[in-house]
Parts: structure tokens; C-alpha cells; sequence
């Protein structure tokens, strides 16, 4: 095969986080003609499960997106896009759709895109369960049911999956005059991987290509997320640059780049197979840019993973601070005695209180071993949850006044313990999520439950 | 005894994934990397034992030959059990606090 240019970015919703110099050497890259295919993640679930419960959305930023979908356009290679900010399910998605119609809209230009939901409908789900497939779960943590049950998909809030390269590549043969395809949720080694693999890039050099850019410039030297990187794939390996003379990339940066945000350096399960990189070999070529090689691909049975929420409740904080030791001295007497009363006055399976006490214990929990070491001050921060809303806010009160007058032994202030540096003293956050979905489905074919529909913008 | 924090020049936790907290350690050279590497004082063992939770849910420790590198992987354990990032009792729901205790444990 001839060479293959992945330009890599993070297409996400961080307002004004990208220079524009940054933005200008990654235009003038495409401008050159230097770059094949533009690639980017922009979905991720690293921020917990709020977003994917509540639909809250990062709205997608302007000036990040509209002058490299323009390039790519003026161009005429394509782009290859995850997005939705945070999560990526269809509510995540459509605001990042809009902004593409006014981009389309405002340039008097024409963007045909394939888009591609990351959203898993529920009745489909259940069939497959119904039907006998096996979704267990993808770590073996006892915090997750072993098997996926119908009764799990029905509490989720919203269910997306992460699909892998496949569905995209079929977008891509599927409609071969498009300029793009945006997808919502999707693998973000998958993004980059679908158009070298269209070319004929094997699938161990695909698949380690896109894991050492997947973070763009988070594999530079010094590691920034803001910037954009350029990998190009030969026959046996690829080379990986920023485009940002700014930046380097070093074998260091690179290799290093392995072990981010995983929990094993050396293997990465995806859909359909595993990257071992192990073996892989990094060289320096100049002071900016890398050759890696050397990666295997081992196949699997095909899975993608599923990712869900369900429903906790509405949550109601307090913050108050403490500075008497006598206080300090019966904290855990304070909270107990709080939250039992509580138990007297609701049913105990209707809400739930948790405690972190900062200055003692508050980061750490229960691996903290100075937790007996008693502070000169600490802050609580106590979480009231309820299904029902009303009664979460009533419960949040009683708490709050529960631990303002509690009578714990020893106490000579009894006009109220702690100091409230709020004037709101009862907070209510919104609603709360726990991930109850985080497993694996096994899929014949990759793409069947990730259609592609063609869009023309604007529309 | 030195502690473990003065051989890095990196040293940080994150979330990988919701259910698994990972330690990221770059050694300020391969010196350092073979020294803490050689003492075999990071064991599944002893992690437990720092973070007061079951060897069971020590996931994996990594030594990276080529960079210099360690990794170490822990299901994320608190009050209640095993717990995901965002679960209420959970403190720290990126995972970037929880380095501390390994940093002092001693090579």
C-alpha cells in the first residue's frame, strides 16, 4: 500500500480550549495535502455516570469544529467523528448535529454526513436477552451483576454501546460521495481505525495507530489535550508527529501514552480482537516525530460494550464546617445519630445518606490510615438521595438540622456545632445516576444494531 | 528508607474505566525503574494491605520495561464493597486522589 495521513483531535465541548495557532497548523496540514482522513473522539464516559443519566449535554464548541470540517470539506477527504461531548447517546448527539446545519447553513456549503446513533434501543436489548445471548458483564467486579438481565435494561435511564470500526466503514462503502460520518457514542480506536482499514491497513497497524492518537496530542511531549497529532502508516509500522511545531512527540511520550486511562499497558480488549503491544517498538525518527511498530492483533468473538444508567434519585447536599474538638471528637456519634433518625422518621429503602468528612477521612474513605488522628477543623459534606423528591428536600432539612443541634456528649454549644458557609445550607444537585450496565453483547454482525441514515445539511 | 514517590518523576491515579483505579508511575531513570523494580516491595500483598482492601481486588501490577514504567490496577473499594466512579459514597469519582498512599510506602 501507498501512505495513509490520520489528522487526530479531541472533537469535544471544551469552549475556547484550542489555540489558534493549533487550529491554523492542523488547516494548513490538510491545506497541504498531507492529511487522508480526519479523525476524532468526542464521546467518554470518564466523568461518571451524570451525563448518560440526565442528558445534560457539553455543548459542542464552534470555533474547535467549524475550520477543520471546512478544510477537510474544501479538501475533499473525509472526516470521521464521535460526538456528544460527555456521553454519546442521542440527546448528547443532536446539539453537535445542529451546529454541523448552521456550519453548513452559514458557509453556504453542502455537508453530506452519515450519521451513525450510539443510542441502544431497549426493546432491542431485551429481545437479544430473550433470545438467550450471554451479556456478561466486562469486569469481574461483584459491584456488577455477572449476567445482563431484562430487569437491568428496563431500570436504565439510557443505554449506549460503543461500536467498534465496522459500522462506520459500511457508512463509508455505503455512501461513497459522503464528506463524513459523525457517529454518537463509538469505540475511539474504532473512529480512527475505519478509514485505514478501508485502504488496506491490516488490523494490528490500524488498531495501534489509533490507540497511540486516539488523545491526539495527550501522546506528546509535554502531553496536552488542546492540539492536534498527524500519524502516517506505511506497509510496516507508522509515524506519529504533532502538527503543532510547538510540540514534540518522543518515544517516551508515545510508548508512555500506553498505559493512560487503562488498566492493563500491555493488552486492550476491543471489538472483535485484542492489541497487544508488548512487542511494539518505538524509535525516534527526528526531535519531533516517532515510528512505532511491532503490535499484534489476536481476534475474539465479536462484543460491543454496553454502557447504562440507572435512576438513584434526587440528591440534596449540605456543607458545614467544624473547628470545636469536642465536636470533631464525636463526629461519627453526630452523623450516626443523624442519619438514625432519619430511620425513624422515613422508610429506610426510600433514601440513602453518605457522609465524606474532609480534613480527616473525606478523600480516601476507608483506606485513610490517619482516620483516628483527630483534625483541628473538618468539613462535612452530607448527600441526602430520594426517589421522591419531596421527601428527599424534607428529609435534606431534618438532616441538616439533626447535625446543627445534635446533642452529642460533651457538648456545651447549644445554640448550634457547626458553621454553614453556604446561605442556602440545603443544596439540591438534581437528579443522581449509578452505572448498572457495563457489559459485553455479542454481536454476528457488528453493525446491526448501528445503522447508518444519510443527511444532508443544511436542512 | 527513601519512599517510593523519589523515584518517579510521575506519579498519578486515574479512573480506568468506572470500576477500576489506575496508578501511572514513570521512573526518573532506568536506575530508579530497576531499583523499585528489584526490591520487590510492590506486591499484590502489600497494596491490599496499604489501601485496607482484598487482595482480590488488586486487578494487576505492570512493570513496563521500555519506558521506564509501573501499573498498577485496583478494583475501586469503599465503605460498602466494590464501587463504580459516581456511586455516592464514592469520594473521588475521577479517581485523581488516590496515589498518596502508595507514594510513602517505603523501597
Amino acid at each position: 500500500m501507498s501512505q495513509l495521513s490520520i489528522l487526530s483531535y479531541l472533537v469535544d465541548g471544551r469552549i475556547g480550549a484550542r489555540s489558534e495557532e493549533a487550529i491554523q497548523h492542523a488547516v494548513n496540514a490538510i491545506e497541504s495535502g498531507e492529511v487522508d482522513v480526519v479523525s476524532g473522539q468526542g464521546t467518554g464516559m470518564d466523568a461518571g455516570p451524570y451525563y448518560l443519566g440526565s442528558g445534560e449535554v457539553l455543548p459542542p464548541s464552534r470555533p474547535d469544529i467549524e475550520p477543520i470540517i471546512l478544510a477537510a470539506k474544501r479538501r475533499g477527504i473525509p472526516f470521521v467523528f464521535s460526538m456528544g461531548g460527555t456521553a454519546g447517546a442521542d440527546i448528547h448527539l443532536q446539539p453537535y448535529l445542529d451546529l454541523i446545519n448552521q456550519i453548513a447553513r452559514d458557509n453556504k456549503t453542502s455537508l453530506k454526513i452519515a450519521v451513525i446513533s450510539g443510542e441502544v434501543d431497549k426493546e432491542y436489548l431485551r429481545g437479544k436477552i430473550r433470545d438467550g445471548a450471554q451479556v456478561k458483564r466486562l469486569f469481574e467486579t461483584p459491584r456488577l451483576p455477572p449476567l445482563l438481565s431484562i430487569e437491568d435494561v428496563d431500570r436504565a435511564e439510557r443505554i449506549q454501546a460503543q461500536m467498534g470500526a465496522e459500522p462506520i466503514i459500511k457508512a463509508l462503502e455505503q455512501f461513497p460521495d459522503i464528506d463524513g460520518v459523525i457517529t454518537g457514542r463509538a469505540l475511539d480506536v474504532g473512529v480512527h481505525m475505519a478509514y485505514p482499514l478501508i485502504r488496506g491497513v491490516d488490523w494490528a497497524t490500524a488498531a495501534h495507530a489509533a490507540k497511540v492518537i486516539e488523545c491526539s496530542s495527550m501522546a506528546c511531549d509535554p502531553a496536552t489535550p488542546f492540539d492536534f497529532v498527524l500519524a502516517t502508516i506505511d506497509g510496516a509500522g507508522f509515524t506519529v508527529k504533532p502538527t503543532n511545531p510547538a510540540l514534540r512527540c518522543s518515544v517516551k511520550s508515545i510508548a508512555g501514552h500506553a498505559l493512560y486511562e487503562r488498566e492493563n499497558p500491555a493488552e486492550e480488549r476491543n471489538p472483535g480482537g485484542t492489541l497487544d503491544v508488548s512487542e511494539a517498538v518505538y524509535e525516534a525518527v527526528d526531535d519531533r516525530t516517532v515510528r512505532c511498530s511491532g503490535a499484534t492483533w489476536v481476534e475474539d468473538p465479536y462484543t460491543v460494550k454496553l454502557e447504562g444508567v440507572e435512576f438513584a434519585g434526587y440528591e440534596y447536599i449540605s456543607i458545614c464546617g467544624i473547628r470545636d474538638e469536642i465536636c470533631i471528637q464525636n463526629i461519627d456519634w453526630i452523623m450516626d445519630s443523624a442519619k438514625e433518625h432519619l430511620r425513624s422518621v422515613a422508610q429506610e429503602e426510600e433514601f440513602e445518606v453518605h457522609y465524606s468528612v474532609f480534613g480527616r477521612d473525606g478523600v480516601l474513605g476507608p483506606s485513610e490510615p490517619m482516620r483516628d488522628v483527630v483534625p483541628h477543623e473538618v468539613g462535612l459534606l452530607t448527600k441526602l438521595i430520594c426517589k421522591d423528591k419531596d421527601l428527599a428536600e424534607r428529609l435534606a432539612h431534618t438532616l441538616r438540622i439533626r447535625i446543627f443541634m445534635s446533642p452529642y456528649p460533651g457538648r456545651r454549644t447549644t445554640a448550634g456545632s457547626v458553621a454553614f458557609p453556604l446561605q442556602n445550607r440545603v443544596v439540591h444537585t438534581g437528579g443522581v445516576y449509578k452505572f448498572n450496565i457495563w457489559h459485553l453483547l455479542p454481536l454476528d454482525d457488528p453493525c446491526e444494531p448501528f445503522p447508518a441514515r444519510l443527511v444532508n445539511y443544511p436542512n | 528508607m527513601p519512599k517510593l514517590v523519589e523515584f518517579t518523576e510521575v506519579f498519578r491515579t486515574k479512573n480506568a474505566e468506572p470500576f477500576i483505579t489506575t496508578f501511572d508511575l514513570f521512573f526518573k531513570d532506568k536506575e530508579s525503574y530497576d531499583r523499585v523494580k528489584g526490591s520487590g516491595v510492590i506486591t499484590p500483598e502489600k497494596v491490599a494491605e496499604t489501601y485496607n482492601i482484598p487482595i482480590e481486588a488488586v486487578y494487576g501490577i505492570y512493570f513496563i520495561d521500555n519506558v521506564n514504567a509501573m501499573k498498577l490496577s485496583i478494583y475501586k473499594y469503599g465503605p460498602n464493597g466494590y464501587m463504580a466512579s459516581g456511586d455516592p459514597e464514592n469520594p473521588d469519582s475521577q479517581g485523581t486522589q488516590q496515589h498518596i498512599l502508595l507514594m510513602n510506602i517505603e523501597i
